[in-house]
C-alpha cells in the first residue's frame, strides 16, 4: 500500500473501480476528512455527517465511473456528491429552513481584531460557536459557498465545479454570505447600518 | 479609488486573496483617507479571523475510525455479490424479453380482433351469407339492391347488416360523433355521494348518464349563475353493481 501514497486520485480511483481494496483505503484516507467536515459544517449535525461521508464513498463504489476527470478533480467530485447528499438529507428533515435568530440576539459580538489575540480560550470558544452559528443560520446557497470557499479553503474555480455554476456566482454568493454573517454578527443597534453599508458607500468619494 | 470600487475589493482585500499589487495599493490608500471604508475592512478582516478560527478548529475533526472498516467490508461483500447477481439477471433479461414479445404479440391480436366490428362477426356467423356478400360491395348500385330485396321478402333480416356495410361511413359516423362528443367534453372528477369512500369507486359499475337541475351544483360546491338557476345540467351518475349510485360527476 506504500507505493500507493504516490498515485494520484484519478489513479486510485481507477485502481478502487477495477477491485483494488488498498486503493479504497488510500482514496478514503485522503478525502473523508474533508467530505466529513464539509457535512457537519453544512448540517451542523455529527450523525448527517457521518451518513453522509459513508454514502458519498458507497456512491464512489457504485457508480465511480461516472467521474469525469475533464470536469474537475476527485476531491470536487466528492465534495459534489457530498452537496447533493447533505441537502436532501436537510430537505427530509426540514432543516433548509435558517435557525431562528433568537440565539444570534444573544448580544454575542465578535471581538474585533485588536481583542483577539489577547481573548483566553473560553472566549475563543465563544467566538468559534458564534460563528458557527451564523454560518449555519445561512440560507443553503450562501452556506455552501462559506463553508467551500472560507472553511474548506476551496479555490472559486474549484466551488463553481462543486456547485455546478459560474464563479462570477461563487463570487457574489460569497459576497453576500459575508453581508449576511457580518450583520448576524454584529450588534443589533448596528444591523441596520450594515444593510445599507453599499449606499453608504456609494456616497462617500474620497 | 471610490468607496464603490472598494466594496468590490474590501472582502478579497480582508481574505489576503491574490490580486493585483496597484488595486491592492490603491484599496489600502483609500481606508487611509476614508473612514467608513476603513470600518468596513476591519469588519471584513474580523469576520476572515472568525471564519479561521471555526476553520481551525474544526481542522482536525474527521470521520469515525469504524466507517472506514464498514466501507472496506462493504467493498469487499460488492465483490463477491457482483459476479453471482450477474447470472440471474441473465436469465431475467430473457425472461423479460419473452415476456415483452408475447405482450406485443396478443395486443396485435387483440387488435385485429377488435377492428372486425359486430356487424362483421354476425355476418360471418350468419347462415345466409351469400346475400350479403352480393350486397356488401362497396359500389354497389342501388337499384340493384331495390331489386334484390324486392325478389324475396325472407331476406329482410340480413338488410340490416347489408345497409349498415353498404355505408361505412355511416356506420362510423354516430361512433365518430360520440367520441368527438366526449372528448369535447369537459367533465369534474367523479364525487363520491353520501357516505361513500372514494376507494368504493374502484369496484366499478355503470355510468348513467342524467340530467340535474343547475342548483344541484351547489350541493357540491360548485359556483352557479342564480340567472340560470332553474337550466339543466348533464352529469354522470356511477351506479354500482348493487344498484346504488356511488359517484357523480358533471359534464360540461
Amino acid at each position: 500500500m506504500t507505493h500507493k501514497k504516490d498515485l494520484s486520485d484519478d489513479q486510485l480511483l481507477r485502481l478502487m473501480l477495477a477491485g483494488d481494496e488498498d486503493a479504497l483505503a488510500q482514496l478514503y484516507c485522503r478525502r473523508q476528512a474533508s467530505v466529513y467536515r464539509f457535512a457537519l459544517q453544512m448540517s451542523g449535525s455529527t450523525s448527517i455527517a457521518e451518513d453522509v461521508t459513508q454514502e458519498v464513498f458507497l456512491f464512489l463504489m457504485r457508480e465511480g465511473n461516472v467521474f469525469d476527470p475533464a470536469r474537475g478533480s476527485v476531491g470536487a467530485f466528492l465534495l459534489g456528491v457530498a452537496r447533493n447528499h447533505v441537502l436532501r438529507r436537510l430537505r427530509v428533515e426540514h432543516l433548509l429552513s435558517p435557525l431562528t435568530d433568537d440565539h444570534d440576539d444573544d448580544g454575542t459580538v465578535l471581538p474585533s481584531g485588536a481583542e483577539l489575540g489577547v481573548l483566553d480560550d473560553l472566549t475563543r470558544a465563544e467566538t468559534i460557536e458564534t460563528v458557527r452559528r451564523a454560518v449555519l443560520s445561512l440560507p443553503p446557497k450562501y452556506r455552501e459557498v462559506v463553508v467551500l470557499c472560507e472553511l474548506q479553503d476551496v479555490s472559486y474555480v474549484e466551488a463553481a465545479e462543486i456547485l455546478g455554476c459560474a464563479i462570477g456566482t461563487v463570487r457574489s454568493r460569497l459576497h453576500r454570505a459575508r453581508a449576511l454573517l457580518l450583520a448576524k454578527l454584529r450588534p443589533a443597534e448596528n444591523a441596520a447600518d450594515a444593510n445599507s453599508a453599499s449606499v453608504k458607500s456609494a456616497r462617500c468619494f474620497a | 479609488m471610490n468607496c464603490q470600487r472598494f466594496e468590490s475589493v474590501v472582502a478579497e482585500l480582508a481574505r489576503a486573496q491574490m490580486m493585483e499589487a496597484d488595486v491592492r495599493a490603491e484599496a489600502l490608500a483609500h481606508s487611509d483617507e476614508c473612514e467608513h471604508c476603513l470600518a468596513r475592512l476591519r469588519d471584513e478582516e474580523t469576520l476572515t479571523r472568525g471564519l479561521r478560527l471555526l476553520a481551525a478548529d474544526m481542522e482536525s475533526m474527521s470521520a469515525p475510525a469504524e466507517l472506514e472498516g464498514k466501507l472496506l467490508e462493504a467493498f469487499r461483500s460488492r465483490s463477491v455479490v457482483v459476479p453471482i447477481a450477474a447470472v440471474p439477471s441473465r436469465s431475467r433479461y430473457w425472461l423479460v424479453a419473452i415476456a415483452a414479445m408475447l405482450l406485443i404479440a396478443m395486443s396485435a391480436v387483440a387488435m385485429w380482433w377488435r377492428s372486425e366490428t359486430p356487424q362483421q362477426r354476425l355476418a360471418e356467423k350468419a347462415p345466409a351469407s351469400k346475400p350479403v356478400e352480393t350486397l356488401s360491395g362497396p359500389t354497389q348500385a342501388a337499384p340493384k339492391d331495390v331489386e334484390f330485396r324486392a325478389g324475396g321478402d325472407n331476406i329482410v333480416k340480413p338488410q340490416a347488416p347489408k345497409r349498415v356495410r353498404q355505408n361505412p361511413v355511416a356506420r362510423r359516423t354516430p361512433e365518430t360523433q360520440m367520441a368527438n362528443h366526449v372528448t369535447n367534453e369537459i367533465a369534474t372528477d367523479f364525487m363520491p355521494l353520501g357516505d361513500m369512500s372514494p376507494a368504493s369507486l374502484q369496484d366499478g359499475g355503470q355510468i348513467v348518464r342524467v340530467k340535474l337541475r343547475r342548483s344541484a351544483l351547489i350541493r357540491f360546491g360548485f359556483p352557479v349563475n342564480m340567472d340560470r338557476y332553474n337550466e339543466n345540467v348533464k352529469a354522470d351518475v356511477l351506479v354500482g353493481v348493487d344498484g346504488l349510485a356511488r359517484a357523480i360527476r358533471f359534464v360540461q
